[in-house]
């Protein structure tokens, strides 16, 4: 069975790698569900630092110039509760994608998978009953005490006080 | 060619670095800024961090460490999207240039503190 070539290429172009993949959760498992929320964690926050880079760099005209108000009027502008609540995400998307990169980079190095036995019924791979799982759970609640915490510098601190 | 292996050995490696560097990061905005959150963002503060050295390469090392993580990640993201040697080397060259692009763009900021406004 031949599949239409997309342009330029000799392979088929297979977008199963996508749709059918990575962001198909129908079956999806604990870990599966992290490695998703891994990604597009990864995604945003990248793209986030670009528009990082772009902000912060107004402190150089600010300084060169000695004109204070080019920053200040840029940080006031984002001061704001919608621009706060951006960046609550950003933080617990952050926090997440470093824990959960820890726990990979566990898993990779054969940490926490447990040990191989007889294949016996039931069956249960021993890597989804060992340390690895708990793992992600304790992860996933140092991420939720971590975003409460910077909901506090974000809202409490500068919004409610 | 880098290995694939060694690219994502690399990733991890970063990764690691970005979780130190980050965590401070988060720390020098909220519990180790004058005033907290709100304090981090006076100019006067940003200056102090921009000019001393040791924020200032910390800084940098983040920025460094970052640009490789962040575009590495997409250029993995990217090549799930599309089979075929072109679009593996389209990929692989634009991920580069716009990793150096981000990482002398984040430099030029932290630099200018120390250059006299040289750049």
């Amino acid at each position: 069975m031949s599949a239409p070539a997309s342009s330029g290429s000799k392979f088929p172009r297979n977008m199963r790698g996508v749709l059918g993949g990575w962001a198909r959760v129908s079956h999806a498992n604990f870990e599966r569900w992290l490695y998703l929320m891994h990604r597009l964690t990864g995604l945003v926050v990248g793209l986030y630092l670009i528009a990082h880079l772009a902000e912060t760099s107004d402190i150089v005209p600010a300084y060169l110039s000695g004109d204070e108000g080019i920053w200040n009027n840029l940080m006031q502008s984002l001061y704001t509760p919608e621009a706060h609540a951006g960046l609550l995400i950003i933080a617990a998307f952050a926090v997440y994608h470093g824990l959960n990169g820890v726990r990979l980079f566990l898993a990779a190095s054969g940490v926490g998978v447990g040990r191989p036995i007889r294949p016996e019924w039931p069956y249960a791979p021993v890597s989804l009953r060992s340390f690895q799982r708990s793992l992600g759970w304790l992860f996933i609640a140092v991420t939720l005490i971590l975003t409460a915490y910077a909901f506090y510098e974000l809202f409490v601190v500068t919004h409610f006080v | 060619m880098v290995r694939e292996s060694t690219l994502m050995w690399i990733q991890y490696i970063t990764g690691l670095g970005i979780l130190v560097l980050g965590a401070l990061h988060f720390a020098s905005l909220t519990l180790l800024a004058p005033g907290g959150y709100p304090g981090a963002l006076e100019y006067a503060t940003v200056i102090s961090r921009y000019t001393d050295p040791l924020w200032a390469a910390a800084l940098e090392a983040f920025l460094a460490l970052l640009s490789y993580h962040v575009f590495n990640g997409f250029r993995v993201l990217l090549l799930e999207l599309n089979q075929g040697s072109g679009w593996t080397k389209a990929v692989n060259v634009t991920m580069a240039l716009a990793a150096i692009a981000a990482f002398l763009y984040g430099t030029r900021t932290i630099l200018v503190f120390h250059l006299g406004g040289a750049i």
